[in-house]
């Protein structure tokens, strides 16, 4: 159930960390982190972290956030509203099972998503229109070196959402 | 072995070997009552500024719905919360209370967790449901008012803490069971380090240990913390069969708990709160004195204090409901970490007493290698052999 439905709540389960955190056998950890640049319509774009960005929220939530509504979409696609993929039984047993990480850009979850990015503009970039946010991935690398840890970091796409889409 | 020795040996482990008074039982009800008021009340309050688009639930009863919960929903489970724990504090329609404690949590946290994160403090919504068929509303309640005094002096076997020491074990053996089987063992991998450090660099959540210790490119550290996480883990289910190693894992697992705490940021609170179950409060140095203070000071006037109490308490409530605010805030410390805290220091305590109380209590560890069967004959050897502290082994045998 578990690998076809995800992990069911309640179930008599504690966290299991899997996997290796991104260490690698190398020695090196590969992460990905965001960050979340406001673009004004004039002005410098203001650069906030995942932790600004989230900051309303619980922290617990913040990676899961991050991974499920705010990674760059497949190739070649924008946000901009398309259809439900969820079919299928399990989602008639459970009509809103994995619905926002699964169908990110039908018209509810565009329309949430703009307006709660507006509310967050609003707030941190209380001083300017904010035209759109672009998410900007990174993975990081992180290995010891001379007794430090140091850190490289490379662009891993980015997710641009347009504020100023309004429909007719 | 013949099946009615296994048998026999289940039913030992079910009804015997898990000890406790009721006195134990009703001090942990109110302090469980407690740690849950200061630390849940309410839950669920940020859903409300939470977006739709963010809305995707692991299968659960927010499954069953393709909205994000209204707020009135939280609210009015938040409020039924807060009167079934003030019910199980008071002891009043205890098993009732209990059991509608555990219901809601689960119900809350359902709701809370429509993000697609799961919390996995389940254990906090479980407790109560499992010890509402314990008796421990039977001392220190409302519902001991009246009634003829029962025996809650005497240790009794309780089949609901060993059912609580299965699920623990069971709950943690899964967490150890996926670290297993995800590579936690490759010494050319070391896990801890590599979760350590998106939880410091990704989630922000920057703690001094966690800076020093990520300086360190250690294979043995490293590779230890690994090891030494996953045996734990796994060794809780067949830990659950046996109280004494159940309760050293117990006071281990504190100890972990605080690690933590003190790299991760992360409190775990839920799950001291649950080990707390298995404490002897009532065999606890100077509990002999508080409770002697206590009832002379409040040897007339303890129903006023009380209800004065209550009263206070319950305006808290209200005032926590309405503002959103966390009960906690409201608590001159920081409850869940006062907690983990305080289970260091009673798992320190049950080991410290374990081991000196090893060599002078001659007779218990030849009677246990004799087998059980000796000691099912004798209810005091019972007593004596599962004992949590050389005090109340003492006592027991006066």
């Amino acid at each position: 159930m578990v690998q076809v439905l995800g992990e069911p709540y309640p179930g008599i389960m504690m966290p299991g960390f899997p996997g290796s955190g991104g260490y690698h056998e190398d020695g090196t950890v590969r992460v990905r982190s965001l960050e979340a640049v406001f673009v004004p319509t004039a002005g410098e774009p203001r650069t906030f972290s995942q932790q600004e960005l989230l900051g309303d929220l619980p922290i617990c939530m913040h990676n899961t956030i991050a991974e499920s509504f705010l990674t760059p979409l497949a190739e070649g696609r924008t946000f901009e509203e398309s259809a439900s993929i969820r079919t299928g039984i399990r989602f008639r047993l459970f009509p809103g099972l994995h619905a926002g990480q699964l169908d990110r850009t039908t018209p509810e979850n565009v329309a949430s998503m703009t307006s709660w990015l507006r509310d967050r503009a609003r707030k941190l970039v209380p001083d300017g229109t904010v035209d759109r946010v672009e998410i900007r991935w990174f993975e990081e690398t992180y290995r010891h070196e001379h007794g430090r840890l140091t850190k490289e970091r490379e662009p891993a796409g980015s997710l641009v959402i347009r504020l100023g889409v309004t429909k007719p | 072995m013949n099946l009615s020795r296994w048998t026999q040996k289940i039913d030992f482990w079910m009804f015997e070997s898990y000890r406790t008074t009721g006195k134990d039982l009703a001090v942990y009800r109110i302090l469980f009552a407690l740690c849950v008021i200061f630390t849940r009340v309410p839950s669920a309050g940020w859903l409300h500024y939470t977006p739709q688009a963010f809305f995707s639930p692991p299968p659960s009863l927010a499954a069953l719905s393709t909205t994000l919960p209204p707020e009135s929903l939280i609210i009015g489970l938040n409020v039924l919360l807060a009167l079934s724990l003030q019910m199980l504090l008071l002891g009043y329609r205890t098993q009732l209370a209990s059991l509608a404690t555990g219901l809601l949590l689960l119900t809350i946290n359902s709701f809370g967790y429509t993000i697609g994160h799961i919390n996995h403090d389940i254990l906090i919504a479980l407790t109560p449901v499992i010890m509402a068929f314990s008796g421990w509303g039977r001392a220190y309640s409302l519902d001991a008012l009246g009634k003829v005094k029962a025996d809650i002096d005497t240790p009794e076997g309780s089949w609901c803490l060993a059912l609580l020491a299965l699920v623990i074990g069971i709950a943690m053996f899964t967490a150890g069971w996926v670290k297993l089987t995800s590579g936690w063992f490759n010494p050319r991998i070391h896990s801890t380090m590599g979760h350590l450090l998106i939880n410091y660099a990704v989630i922000g959540r920057h703690t001094w240990l966690a800076e020093q210790l990520l300086q360190f490119d250690s294979f043995w550290l490293w590779e230890s913390a690994d090891w030494i996480v996953t045996i734990m883990e796994l060794g809780f289910l067949v830990a659950a069969f046996n109280p004494r190693w159940m309760k050293f894992l117990l006071a281990v697992a504190c100890l972990f708990h605080l690690g933590v705490w003190l790299m991760y940021d992360i409190v775990f609170m839920p799950n001291v709160v649950a080990y707390g179950a298995f404490v002897s409060y009532t065999s606890l140095p100077f509990s002999e004195t508080v409770a002697d203070f206590v009832r002379r000071r409040f040897r007339i006037a303890w129903q006023t204090t009380a209800a004065v109490a209550m009263v206070g308490l319950a305006l808290l409530i209200v005032a926590a409901l309405v503002t959103g605010k966390q009960m906690g805030m409201y608590a001159p410390f920081p409850v869940d970490r006062a907690v983990v805290v305080l289970g260091v220091v009673f798992g320190c305590g049950y080991v410290a007493a374990r081991a000196s109380s090893l060599g002078t209590a001659n007779a218990e560890p030849a009677l246990l290698k004799s087998g059980s069967r000796e000691i099912r004959r004798d209810p005091a050897l019972v007593s004596l052999a599962h004992a949590p502290t050389l005090a109340q082994a003492v006592r027991h045998t006066v």
